[in-house]
C-alpha cells in the first residue's frame, strides 16, 4: 500500500455578479470521511474488510478517485424554507 | 471510492449531492452577507485534486477506526418473525426493531403538538459469518434529556450526551450490556404539512383532497444533525414521528413513512 496523497476538495458558488464566483472554500475533511466510513462499513458487511475476532477491521486501504476526468463538476442547490419544507420535500 | 481488490472489491460512486450540505453552508453565509437572495437557486462547482502529483488515478488511504462491538448472530433467527417496512433494497443493511420499541419511542419523544421531542434508539450490531452480513437489532429506547425544543426545532446539549453516556455506562456495569451502542435517534414533528404553507391546518388547504404530503420526513436540518452526531457511524438510522390529521379535527401521531426513515450517511 503506497502512502499516496489524499484528494483535496473545494466548492465554488457560481452565482456572483456578472457571472463571477461568489465564494470558494475547501471542503472540510469530515465530509469525505463520512463517505469513507460508509464504504468501509459496506466492505465489512460483505466480508471484504477482514475482521479479527474482536471486530477490529484489518483495512486493505481505501481508494479514492477524483471527480470525473475534468476534476470538476457543477450541480445546483437552494436553501430550504425557513421552516421545514414538507409539501415540497414529500411530494 | 472503493475498498478491496479484484472480485472482492466494493465500489461506491458518490454523486455531487455529497457536497450539497457544504454548498448550503456557503450559501447561508452568502445570504447573511447580502450577496445572494434567500430564494435564489445557486450553482456550485466541486473541484478535486491530489495534493501531490501522482501517476496513479487512484489514491489509497488507510483509515484507522475503532472496532465495532459486533455480536455473533444469524439473520434466519430474526427474519421469520420480522415484517418488512417500506421498499427493500439489497444495498440496505438490515435493521430489526422490536415491536415494543415503537410505542416506547412515541412515549419518549412525543411532547404534544407544541414541542418537538427526541429519544435514542439503542441496540446491538450483529455479525453473521456466512454469508457475510452485519445487521442491527434495536431493542431499547432512552429518552433524550437536556434538550431545548420548539415546535419545529430540537437542539441537543452537552447534558444530553452526558446523560446518554451515563445511562449506557450504567447498563454496562449493572446489567452487563457491554456491547450496546446508540443505533439511531427518533424525534417528533408535531406539525401538519399545511401549516408550513401558511394554513391553520390541512382542512383549509386547497390541496387537501389530492395531497399526499406528510410531516414525517427528514429536513435538511435533520440531515445535518444526523451527520454531525452519527458521522462516524454509518450504521445509524433516523426515525421521525409525525402529526397526523385524524378524522376531522384531532391531531394524532403516525409512524413515519418509509421515505422518512433513513440510514447511513446523508452524503450518499
Amino acid at each position: 500500500m503506497s502512502p499516496a496523497p489524499a484528494y483535496e476538495f473545494e466548492i465554488e458558488l457560481l452565482n456572483g455578479p456578472r457571472g463571477l464566483p461568489l465564494a470558494r472554500r475547501p471542503v472540510p475533511r469530515d465530509f469525505v470521511f463520512r463517505c469513507a466510513e460508509s464504504v468501509i462499513f459496506a466492505g465489512q458487511r460483505r466480508g471484504i474488510v477482514p475482521l479479527a475476532a474482536d471486530g477490529v477491521p484489518s483495512l486493505p486501504g481505501l481508494a479514492l478517485q477524483g471527480i470525473g476526468r475534468a476534476k470538476s463538476a457543477v450541480s445546483a442547490c437552494r436553501l430550504a424554507k425557513a421552516r421545514k419544507n414538507t409539501c415540497a420535500s414529500s411530494s | 471510492m472503493s475498498i478491496g481488490e479484484g472480485q472482492k472489491e466494493y465500489v461506491r460512486e458518490f454523486k455531487l449531492t455529497a457536497f450539497q450540505a457544504f454548498a448550503e453552508q456557503l450559501l447561508t453565509e452568502s445570504v447573511a452577507n447580502g450577496q445572494v437572495e434567500r430564494d435564489a437557486r445557486v450553482r456550485y462547482r466541486a473541484y478535486a485534486w491530489t495534493s501531490r502529483p501522482t501517476s496513479d488515478a487512484h489514491v489509497r488511504a488507510k483509515v484507522r477506526r475503532a472496532a465495532l462491538p459486533l455480536v455473533p448472530g444469524r439473520l434466519d433467527e430474526l427474519m421469520p418473525r420480522a415484517t418488512s417496512v417500506g421498499p427493500l433494497d439489497d444495498n440496505d443493511y438490515p435493521i430489526f426493531i422490536d415491536q415494543h420499541v415503537l410505542p416506547q419511542s412515541v412515549d419518549a419523544s412525543w411532547k404534544g403538538v407544541e414541542l418537538e421531542g427526541g429519544a435514542w434508539l439503542i441496540g446491538n450490531l450483529h455479525r453473521q459469518e456466512e454469508p457475510p452480513e452485519i445487521f442491527a437489532h434495536i431493542h431499547t429506547v432512552l429518552a433524550a434529556r437536556g434538550v431545548t425544543s420548539e415546535r419545529d426545532r430540537l437542539d441537543l446539549s452537552h447534558a444530553t450526551y452526558l446523560d446518554l453516556q451515563t445511562q449506557l455506562e450504567r447498563r454496562r456495569v449493572r446489567m452487563g450490556k457491554v456491547r450496546e451502542l446508540p443505533l439511531g435517534f427518533v424525534h417528533s414533528h408535531p406539525f401538519l404539512p399545511a401549516e408550513l404553507d401558511g394554513h391553520a391546518d390541512c382542512r383549509q388547504c386547497e390541496q387537501q383532497q389530492a395531497c399526499s404530503s406528510t410531516s414525517a420526513f427528514l429536513s435538511a436540518r435533520d440531515a445535518q444533525f444526523h451527520a454531525a452526531v452519527f458521522g462516524a457511524a454509518p450504521y445509524a438510522a433516523q426515525m421521525v414521528w409525525a402529526s397526523l390529521l385524524v378524522a376531522t379535527s384531532t391531531c394524532g401521531c403516525s409512524v413515519s413513512t418509509p421515505s422518512a426513515f433513513a440510514s447511513g450517511p446523508t452524503t450518499s
